[in-house]
């Protein structure tokens, strides 16, 4: 490169977004989603490492949330006691989207005196599938 | 762990090494891949029990059919080359389930740890299960088949005073075609005994005697055999199935019924008398009302004038008094 090329422009790292029913969950701080085929290596007589064993799809994921003054933007609790299955769709950056239907295994709630209300929800399911995918 | 011999290095996966895991049965010829191979076998041991003798007098009367049960796999992924067109999972599971349930009659069965043996399968249990996608576990057993013809003479136990020879003259023609062993001491031990069946009246020791001779030499040629095969080809040659050794087996077997058969002979098959007091051969006679001659026939006794207390000796059951043990 010359000393006066233009530099290539500098990419952005834009944040990923969830959303769950009706539009994006604002209260949420961080997410965190596994995808898994749980395969496993499978060992021949004659030959080890042969090949892998698939097995089923499934996925799992928390996310953080913190409560504002108008309350718990979605109904997490009521849909962990009445065992609900949810669409989630995680937003990621260039326009991908995963579409993921998954029930709640735990919500939990932390509040301390001298700071906001926050929560964390923990779920599992599977992915349906992935849009926008290059 | 020290190794005494610093020239040997042992050799490296062996399982690598063995033969493809195949069924050949009727016009199906289907190779699979094994993950676990069970061998299972036995002696069909007989106990006898009798009042106030702690445990059990044995007699083996051979062995168990050898039982295979082979756990293949049928997975897609699989990248062992084991030389098939179609797809694993589940057209090569299939073919072999259909082998296996359409042919009833005995087949080859390719073993990675025994090579071929003759085979039935006997029961297999297919597996499929959520946790493993596209993905089968075919568990087999296999019973050997000895493919004996059970006519009338099969169950006639052969006659050692007209076999004897004519076995021991084949297996030293087997070992001489191989260029394996010279087998001449075996032809001369077995001529021997079977001179000794066909001669009347023999001691019964003597034959005991010769036909042990016989037996040692088998052995010792079997240990042979058995030590050479192992060295030529690992783990995967099975030495009870060469013709040599079979022919060994018949003779040892053979020479192993030779006593027995000069007793059936006689009529009466013999049981253990134990002397009660110093005798000679005359008195003991004529206590147990038996022929001198027949007593000399079934036991070899140093000096017949002078027998001494506790000596056991075969005596015809039926005869001898409520001394006879």
């Amino acid at each position: 490169m010359g000393l006066f090329d233009q530099a290539p422009a500098q990419l952005l790292y834009p944040q990923a977004y969830l959303a769950m029913e009706n539009g994006d969950l604002q209260q949420v701080t961080d997410f965190r989603i596994t995808l898994s085929v749980n395969a496993r290596i499978l060992h021949l007589f004659r030959q080890p490492a042969s090949g892998l064993i698939f097995g089923p799809q499934e996925a799992r994921g928390s996310f953080n949330f913190a409560i504002d003054e108008e309350g718990i933007e979605r109904r997490y609790v009521d849909a962990l006691l009445n065992r609900k299955r949810k669409q989630l769709r995680a937003k990621l950056p260039g326009g991908q989207i995963l579409i993921l239907r998954m029930g709640f295994a735990a919500v939990d709630l932390d509040g301390p005196l001298d700071d906001a209300t926050k929560g964390s929800c923990t779920w599992l399911g599977r992915c349906e599938g992935m849009t926008g995918q290059s | 762990m020290a190794n005494n011999d610093p020239g040997v290095t042992p050799e490296l996966d062996l399982f690598e090494k063995s033969p493809i895991a195949r069924w050949i049965a009727g016009p199906y010829d289907v190779k699979f891949p094994v993950q676990s191979i069970r061998e299972q076998g036995g002696n069909r041991i007989v106990e006898h029990k009798r009042p106030f003798r702690e445990g059990a007098k044995l007699d083996d009367t051979g062995g168990e059919p050898f039982i295979w049960t082979v756990t293949a796999v049928f997975n897609n992924t699989i990248d062992e080359d084991l030389g098939n067109s179609e797809p694993l999972y589940p057209n090569v599971l299939n073919r072999l389930i259909e082998a296996l349930a359409s042919v009833h009659e005995t087949g080859n069965l390719h073993l990675p740890t025994r090579s071929a043996v003759r085979a039935r399968p006997k029961t297999w249990d297919r597996t499929e299960d959520p946790e493993s996608r596209d993905h089968a576990t075919l568990v087999i057993t296999f019973i050997e088949d000895n493919e004996d013809a059970v006519t009338r003479t099969a169950l006639k136990e052969p006659a050692v005073a007209a076999q004897m020879n004519n076995l021991a003259t084949q297996a030293a023609f087997t070992a001489a075609s191989q260029g394996s062993f010279a087998l001449a001491d075996l032809q001369e031990a077995a001529e021997n005994l079977q001179n000794l069946m066909q001669a009347p009246g023999r001691v019964i020791d003597d034959i005991t005697r010769a036909a042990e001779r016989v037996k040692n030499i088998c052995k010792r040629t079997l240990q042979v055999l058995e030590t050479e095969n192992q060295r030529l080809s690992a783990f995967v040659s099975a030495p009870q199935r060469s013709e040599l050794a079979r022919q060994l087996y018949a003779i040892f077997d053979l020479a192993s019924a030779a006593p027995y058969q000069k007793n059936a002979a006689r009529g009466i098959p013999p049981r253990i008398y134990i002397v009660p007091g110093d005798t000679d051969i005359y008195t003991l006679a004529s206590t147990l009302k038996i022929d001198p001659d027949v007593i000399l026939d079934l036991n070899f006794i140093a000096d017949p004038l002078y027998i001494r207390a506790g000596t056991k000796l075969r005596i015809p059951i039926g005869s001898g008094n409520a001394a006879a043990a």
